[in-house]
């Protein structure tokens, strides 16, 4: 009761708030009137105003939030000032418009129901000639849903369907349902399932945004559809166009449909297509056609299109034919045509096109290739038989099958079509495709890459010079384990096998500090390899101690009380200043050490040379310079004087022996008597690698100089006895 | 003070020697500039394309600059790595610096940072090159540039990694550059045929083809690559729509994870071939 009283009382009020704005008069010669709905007042619901209206009325809302669904049955027109809402309140649908010619405009409405069986929608229309234009909609299952309700004009407006739910699940932006001649103009529509225009002939869409949606637009069973300059953005499918006769597609962009066939248009078993001036870019396939043109007698015409950047430009099913395709632009679509299943596509018309993987030639500059094209690549006719080959794509190898279908033409397939007359010069695109938007301060970056590089380079000359690094020497020192202990070096049961070779066979020795010990031997006796052991670079059974420490398990700090002269001495392409502070840096020996073992060995005047360029004595200074870098108590010699000539050999016979002198060990492998002479104390006698003796320098002299009788019957003259 | 095995100074004055050493190999450099200018000539066709239609695209252009990559990248890596052990080997100078007071992992890791600071060197060159010469048409992004410059970079430590196990495997350096030719080859075109081969005559489903293209590091790096330059792979087809049903958002970490395990297992490997092989 007291609600009909607020009815009532709502009624007289707003008739007399209308009275005032009574504006002139209708065709009809009836005045029409403006009801005012705002949470003030004079009316508080639509509803009610609406109740109030007479035909032809204009209900004005201003602002504010408008609860519950709203069904307009007479012909009134809607218009919402300053956005009032209109919330269903997730029930049923929002506003239904179910009278001929109402004008709805200027709302938001949200809050639809979820029921997709039930069509739940912000708006429904189901009468003719009704205009839904510049609405808001937003958490509404369906978006605009016009229903067997001819001559409607949907424009202006934006729609988003229910968050919540995954593309599938959402309902429709727009849908026509037996709805013909409805315009369907400007809108934007967004994140919904499709747009559906399905059994509704003579539609045009215009100018509209669908984007982030599953199909862009859906049609089948309609009949003289007009569909220009509309952008279709990352949609799953562009157009999709079954059972339909007479579509015209014009002036579209369609960007980016990338669902799981991703066609930005698709024709079924429809009649007399026309698609001209549309720019089909960046999606998996720019067309597909199955069973179009359908009846004989139709036709289906592709003229000026821009198909770029596309996975697939045109797919095609094998059976398709009386298709043309005329002055399109097939710009670096990674396939330009496929044929779905592999086959020929001579029943269609490819004439004067822009192919721009086109090797052909304009000799008399009339714009046309004076070599047909052909598309006959070798890999897109492997993976139209096999569709799963396109994971290989962008491998090298299959430039290297088509390198090698060019150089083998027997195994080249049939060309899928051939353009007679192909374009040399890529039509203009239109001016509506508008630029990708690109150039982020790509030379910022390039600089910044440009200067890591510099930076990665310049660390191979980095140095930190510090007081403890180069000026004062904190040498990597060797560390005895017992510093009273008299043995330098002590191996017990040395044993190596190579395979079957027995290289050390249980060699057991000591040499004590300040000994030089000589390891005699001739050419694999097994030298080097018990020095190999000693420096701990091979493992061998048995026992090493260098300075007490077990070689095994401390090899990094025995090492440091060893410094090593090879036989062959090795060195990276450094000067002699650059490897000895390379070693130096190793041993962390600073730059005066390294002058002055520099000025001992006489390398002074070569520090600057590189090390290629020293002779061989030199190259062996070297060696012994660095051995002695950080001042090792022991020196471990491989046949040093080797490679030396006889003054070479001299000289650094003396410096070896001024070391000796200056309380160094020394273990040194030869097989030159005088250089063991000069130096040994002790001299090991090794045969196939065995210990076979110990003697003096004195010792092994008389061994190898063992009175010898030679006998010869001379002139007697000459006759005579050598021992 | 005891001696460590693992000492950083010692480490990384091995690398500065690798490093400058490889800085003065001629075919490093040839690498950086074949590959920069390869980089930009492609980029400036992708650039002349975009212009034409204002659409920018992935189409061939781009699709030739990582065929570049596949190319030259692992090519680099392994001839680097393969020559890095091997080379030192058969010179002697392996065997003196490790008669050197220092460890084999020392040696080892040295050399392989250095090995991998050249790499970094060519190829931060090579893109910054590329960069620059696209700096006046400002065209390109810069997101999935550098994600193609990185991704690019960790192809080249995996390859640099294999690389390394031929070296540690090898004594001399022609065996080392031979074999690495021969993974190269078993890299970018071996596999392809034999996985062509495998589809067309067993038709696996795109799992098993998907799990296939990851057994090949030059696969895990074109598929990040596509994806750092598409955020989708399903221009590759089913198996590609497969990998982005299968792994969703985690896909560029899963493709990222795959590089860096090829990384730490390629280097682990050749480190313990290196530390048991005898001299």
């Amino acid at each position: 009761m007291r609600r009909r009283l607020v009815a009532l009382l709502g009624l007289v009020l707003g008739l007399a708030a209308g009275l005032p704005t009574v504006v002139g008069a209708a065709p009809s010669a009836a005045l029409t009137t403006v009801l005012v709905v705002s949470p003030q007042g004079p009316f508080t619901t639509l509803a009610a105003a609406v109740q109030a209206a007479r035909e032809g009325d204009t209900v004005e809302v201003r602002g504010g939030v408008y609860r519950g669904s709203l069904t307009v049955a007479k012909t009134v027109r809607l218009e919402g000032v300053g956005w009032p809402v209109l919330d269903g309140g997730g029930q049923g649908t929002v506003v239904t418009l179910a009278a001929p010619d109402i004008v709805f405009r200027g709302f938001e409405v949200r809050g639809s129901g979820s029921e997709p069986h039930l069509d739940h929608a912000g708006i429904t229309v189901t009468a003719p000639r009704v205009v839904v234009e510049g609405n808001r909609l937003r958490d509404v299952l369906f978006g605009i849903f016009v229903a067997q309700a001819e001559s409607a004009v949907i424009r202006g407006n934006t729609v988003t369907s229910k968050d919540e739910y995954d593309l599938g699940r959402k309902g429709d932006g727009l849908r026509l349902w037996y709805s013909p001649r409805v315009l369907i103009e400007g809108n934007t529509v967004s994140a919904t399932r499709d747009v559906v225009i399905w059994y509704s002939s003579d539609v045009t869409l215009r100018d509209n945004l669908v984007q982030d949606g599953r199909y862009g637009v859906h049609l089948m069973y309609c009949d003289r559809v007009t569909i220009e300059r509309n952008r279709l953005v990352n949609n799953s499918v562009g157009i999709y166009t079954m059972y339909s006769s007479g579509t015209w597609v014009r002036e579209n962009v369609i960007r980016g449909q990338r669902g799981p066939s991703g066609y930005a248009l698709g024709f079924k078993d429809a009649d007399n297509v026309e698609v001209t001036h549309n720019a089909l870019v960046d999606n998996r396939v720019g067309v597909f056609l199955d069973g179009t043109p359908f009846t004989p007698q139709s036709y289906s015409r592709f003229e000026a299109n821009v198909l770029a950047f596309n996975d697939v430009g045109v797919i095609l099913q094998p059976a398709v034919h009386n298709n043309t395709f005329a002055g399109n632009a097939f710009w670096e679509n990674v396939e330009q045509v496929g044929v779905q299943g592999g086959g020929q596509l001579e029943r269609n018309q490819w004439q004067g096109n822009y192919w721009s993987d086109y090797t052909g030639f304009d000799a008399n500059e009339d714009g046309r290739g004076d070599t047909p094209y052909h598309a006959e690549r070798t890999f897109e006719h492997l993976t139209d038989r096999e569709p799963r080959l396109r994971a290989l794509l962008y491998s090298p190898t299959v430039q290297a099958i088509e390198f090698a279908a060019a150089a083998f033409p027997i195994v080249r397939p049939q060309p899928k079509l051939t353009d007679a007359t192909p374009l040399v010069q890529p039509p203009d695109v239109a001016a509506f495709v508008q630029p990708t938007p690109g150039g982020e301060r790509l030379g910022l970056v390039g600089a910044g890459l440009v200067a890591l590089g510099l930076l990665a380079g310049g660390l191979a000359v980095w140095r930190r010079t510090s007081p403890g690094q180069e000026g004062h020497a904190t040498m990597l020192n060797c560390l005895p384990r017992d510093t009273a202990a008299a043995v330098a070096v002590r191996g017990r049961g040395i044993t190596k096998t190579y395979g079957e070779t027995q290289a050390l066979t249980d060699v057991s020795f000591e040499v004590r500090h300040g000994e030089a010990v000589a390891l005699w031997g001739a050419n694999g006796a097994g030298k080097t390899t018990l020095i190999k052991a000693l420096l701990g670079l091979i493992e061998t059974d048995g026992v090493i101690e260098v300075e007490g420490q077990p070689v095994g398990q401390a090899g990094k700090a025995v090492r440091a009380c060893i410094g090593y002269v090879p036989q062959e001495t090795a060195f990276y392409d450094l000067t002699v200043d650059g490897t000895l502070a390379f070693y130096g840096r190793l041993k962390k020996v600073g730059a005066a050490r390294r002058g002055d073992l520099l000025a001992r060995l006489g390398l002074s005047e070569h520090r600057r040379k590189p090390v290629a360029a020293l002779s061989g004595g030199l190259k062996q200074r070297l060696a012994l310079a660095l051995a002695l870098l950080a001042n090792p108590p022991i020196l471990l010699l491989d046949e040093p004087t080797a490679s030396l000539d006889v003054a070479g050999r001299r000289d650094y016979l003396a410096l070896l022996a001024e070391l000796r002198r200056e309380g160094k060990t020394l273990l040194f492998a030869s097989h030159r008597l005088d250089e063991v002479e000069t130096l040994a104390d002790r001299v090991l006698i090794l045969d196939e690698g065995e210990v076979m003796a110990e003697v003096t320098p004195a010792e092994l002299r008389r061994q190898l100089t063992s009175p010898v009788t030679l006998s010869e019957w001379l002139t007697p003259a000459l006759d005579f006895e050598v021992e | 003070m005891p001696h460590r095995t693992l000492e950083w100074s010692s480490l990384w004055t091995i690398a500065q020697r690798e490093l400058g050493e490889a800085l003065r190999n001629k075919w490093l450099w040839f690498y950086a500039v074949a590959f920069g200018g390869l980089a930009l000539a492609l980029s400036q066709a992708g650039v002349a394309s975009a212009g034409y239609a204002g659409l920018g695209g992935f189409g061939r252009t781009a699709a030739s600059l990582i065929n570049a990559l596949l190319l030259f990248v692992p090519l680099m890596g392994l001839s680097v790595g393969a020559g890095a052990l091997a080379a030192d080997r058969e010179r002697g100078t392996l065997l003196y610096l490790l008669a050197q007071p220092v460890s084999r992992a020392e040696v080892f890791w040295g050399k392989a940072l250095g090995a991998a600071l050249a790499v970094l060197t060519a190829l931060a060159l090579g893109f910054g090159l590329a960069g620059l010469g696209l700096a006046p048409t400002a065209a390109g992004n810069v997101a999935p540039f550098l994600g193609l410059a990185a991704y690019s970079l960790l192809l080249a430590f995996v390859s640099l990694g294999l690389g390394f196990i031929l070296s540690a495997l090898t004594k001399r350096a022609a065996t080392a550059s031979g074999a690495a030719l021969l993974l190269w080859l078993g890299l970018v075109f071996a596999g392809d045929l034999g996985l062509i081969g495998t589809a067309l005559t067993l038709r696996p489903t795109p799992a098993v083809l998907l799990t296939l293209l990851l057994a090949n590091p030059l696969q895990v790096f074109k598929l990040a690559a596509i994806y750092s330059l598409r955020a989708t792979l399903d221009t590759l087809g089913a198996v590609g729509q497969y990998a982005t049903y299968r792994f969703a958002d985690q896909l560029p970490l899963v493709l990222l994870a795959l590089l860096l395990a090829w990384i730490v297992v390629s280097f682990g490997l050749a480190a313990l071939l290196f530390q048991r092989r005898a001299l």
